[in-house]
């Protein structure tokens, strides 16, 4: 699925990708700009967290000129006080011109400094424009809390959550809803070269998932390969059977006998009955 | 010190950190060795340092910088390339409740109530004057630890807007400086903070208690995760150590294999 969202053949358009520290998805992102700006006439990336330089060093030459830059890093005031065009809506706006898509690096800026639901009208305004085929944005899950990440979610139509399983492999958790309303979910792994370049896509395929018997192999008899003998024959176990245990009592010998007690000198017989004080 | 810790790190001691924004998140309370460490390394380099002092006052870290072979006494008043900010006592000024008149010029007043932007003038400032003394070493600005303006009334929105306007100024301005930002991890709250953290940093230095309790010789583990730089992609690394602190040195060896095990 998510080789195909890449590649453009399913079209989607707003996809919300979700990560957290320790799984950034930016390198997914960075993808994401090689492939659009390939097979979209116009690309417009708004970047919050990283310079528009970290994206050109990374990205082909000829791919600087198609893609238009907006640096909201810089623009960002130090003070939340005071509304700004934190999301560039009429900068973006007016640089739309035919088919364009629109990437942004970090929704987490525009949302710490505006309302949700205003980040989520801008959003829907962007994604409802004619010419836009397809909006693109990171959010990171674990600076905002849930009602946050479900407010965009209900906007998205992919969905794409990011978790770690090694630093150059991710877990990504796909729910994606075709234009014809059909959802599908599936959970992919990619890995990435150390140029992070998106090397393999495949099915996520857990540990738990895998057959036990795949995991443990065929059982294997260990007492077959030895070259003396630890087991016995039929024979061997009937007679091991009659052998009769010395700790072990044998009912026909059993003899019947008693204590008697034979007090001596020294010993104090008091026939009274010791609890004749008590008032019972 | 300064050649065990470079040589973990695997950087070259004369020219680190070089465009870094360094985090270094401390969990447990003997990570303070690094605050030294970073000073150490820049008066070694004779580079330009501002110091924002949140958790103490500059006596203690010239008392510190001192045993380990440096004097930021002199780097403050005689060279000119050490700006130290008493962020300590600034804050106090500014909670004191005796005090009846705030001054206003102190920039963590505004900071406090939610507006970072003559805090980051200072820093700007301190930065212009920093680049007088023609240094060719890129300028390195250190806050310790970015935790304490939390307990002190400053929102985690706030503090994001602040590292975000330093790292502005600082690692993506023209002077293409260093920013190395302390924050003791301590507490449930400051999770917002150090997740912004960890996704702006382009090295994430993490300071952990064993997990397995207390040991007299291993006070703890360390673990260095360089992600993308700010201005290049570049392949993520991590590595983990576990050290030992002596009174002017740190020992560092790889997991489970301390001196007292061996």
């Amino acid at each position: 699925m998510l080789d195909d969202l890449l590649a453009g053949q399913e079209k989607s358009k707003f996809i919300l990708m979700q990560d957290a520290a320790d799984g950034p998805g930016r390198y997914l992102l960075l993808n994401w700009a090689r492939n659009l700006y390939k097979r979209v006439g116009k690309t417009i990336l708004v970047c919050y967290e990283r310079p528009p330089q970290y994206f050109t060093e990374w990205l082909p030459k000829d791919a600087t000129g198609r893609i238009t830059f907006i640096d909201g890093n810089l623009r960002v005031p130090a003070s939340s006080e005071g509304g700004c065009d934190i999301l560039f809506e009429k900068e973006i706006t007016e640089a739309i011109s035919g088919p364009t898509c629109i990437l942004f690096d970090s929704l987490t800026l525009p949302i710490l400094l505006r309302q949700v639901p205003q980040t989520c009208a801008v959003l829907h305004r962007l994604i409802t424009n004619e010419n836009v085929l397809q909006v693109l944005a990171l959010i990171h899950k674990d600076i905002h809390d849930q009602h946050t990440c479900d407010l965009l979610s209900s906007l998205a139509t992919s969905i794409v959550d990011v978790s770690p399983v090694s630093l150059l492999q991710h877990k990504h958790n796909i729910r994606h809803c075709r234009v014809t309303g059909k959802v599908f979910k599936t959970v992919e792994s990619v890995t990435y070269d150390s140029e992070l370049n998106v090397k393999t896509i495949t099915p996520w395929t857990s540990t738990t998932d895998v057959p036990a018997s795949s995991i443990t192999g065929p059982q294997v008899d260990p007492l077959a390969k030895l070259s003396f003998n630890l087991s016995l024959t039929e024979t061997e176990k009937e007679a091991r059977s009659q052998v009769k245990l010395p700790y072990i009592k044998d009912i026909e010998t059993e003899i019947s006998s008693r204590i008697i007690y034979q007090p001596d000198e020294a010993d104090d017989i008091d026939d009274e009955d010791p609890d004749e004080d008590l008032d019972i | 010190m300064l050649a065990q810790i470079c040589q973990f790190f695997a950087v070259d001691s004369s020219n680190f950190p070089k465009n870094e924004l360094v985090f270094v998140g401390d969990k447990s309370s003997d990570g303070g060795f690094l605050i030294h460490y970073f000073i150490n390394l820049c008066q070694k380099q004779n580079r330009p340092l501002c110091f924002v002092g949140l958790s103490q006052s500059f006596n203690h870290y010239n008392s510190v910088a001192q045993k380990l072979g440096t004097n930021l006494l002199s780097a403050r008043d005689e060279n000119k390339n050490l700006i130290f900010i008493e962020g300590l006592k600034l804050i106090s000024e500014c909670v004191s409740l005796h005090s009846g008149q705030f001054n206003e010029s102190n920039p963590f007043l505004s900071l406090l109530k939610g507006d970072s932007t003559q805090f980051v003038n200072t820093i700007d400032a301190s930065l212009a004057n920093l680049a007088k003394i023609q240094s060719p070493n890129a300028p390195v600005v250190i806050v310790d630890d970015l935790s304490v303006l939390l307990r002190s009334g400053a929102t985690p929105k706030d503090i994001i807007l602040l590292v975000n306007s330093l790292n502005n100024i600082i690692t993506l301005g023209p002077t293409k400086g260093s920013l190395i930002i302390f924050s003791s991890l301590d507490k449930d709250e400051e999770n917002e903070l150090c997740a912004f953290l960890s996704h702006l940093c382009s090295v994430k230095i993490e300071i952990t208690n064993l997990k397995s309790g207390y040991c007299k010789d291993v006070h703890g583990q360390i673990e260095v995760l360089w992600k993308d730089s700010l201005l290049n992609p570049r392949e993520p690394k991590t590595t983990h150590s576990q050290f030992k602190l002596f009174d002017k040195s740190v020992e560092l060896f790889a997991l489970g294999m301390s001196a007292a095990v061996l």
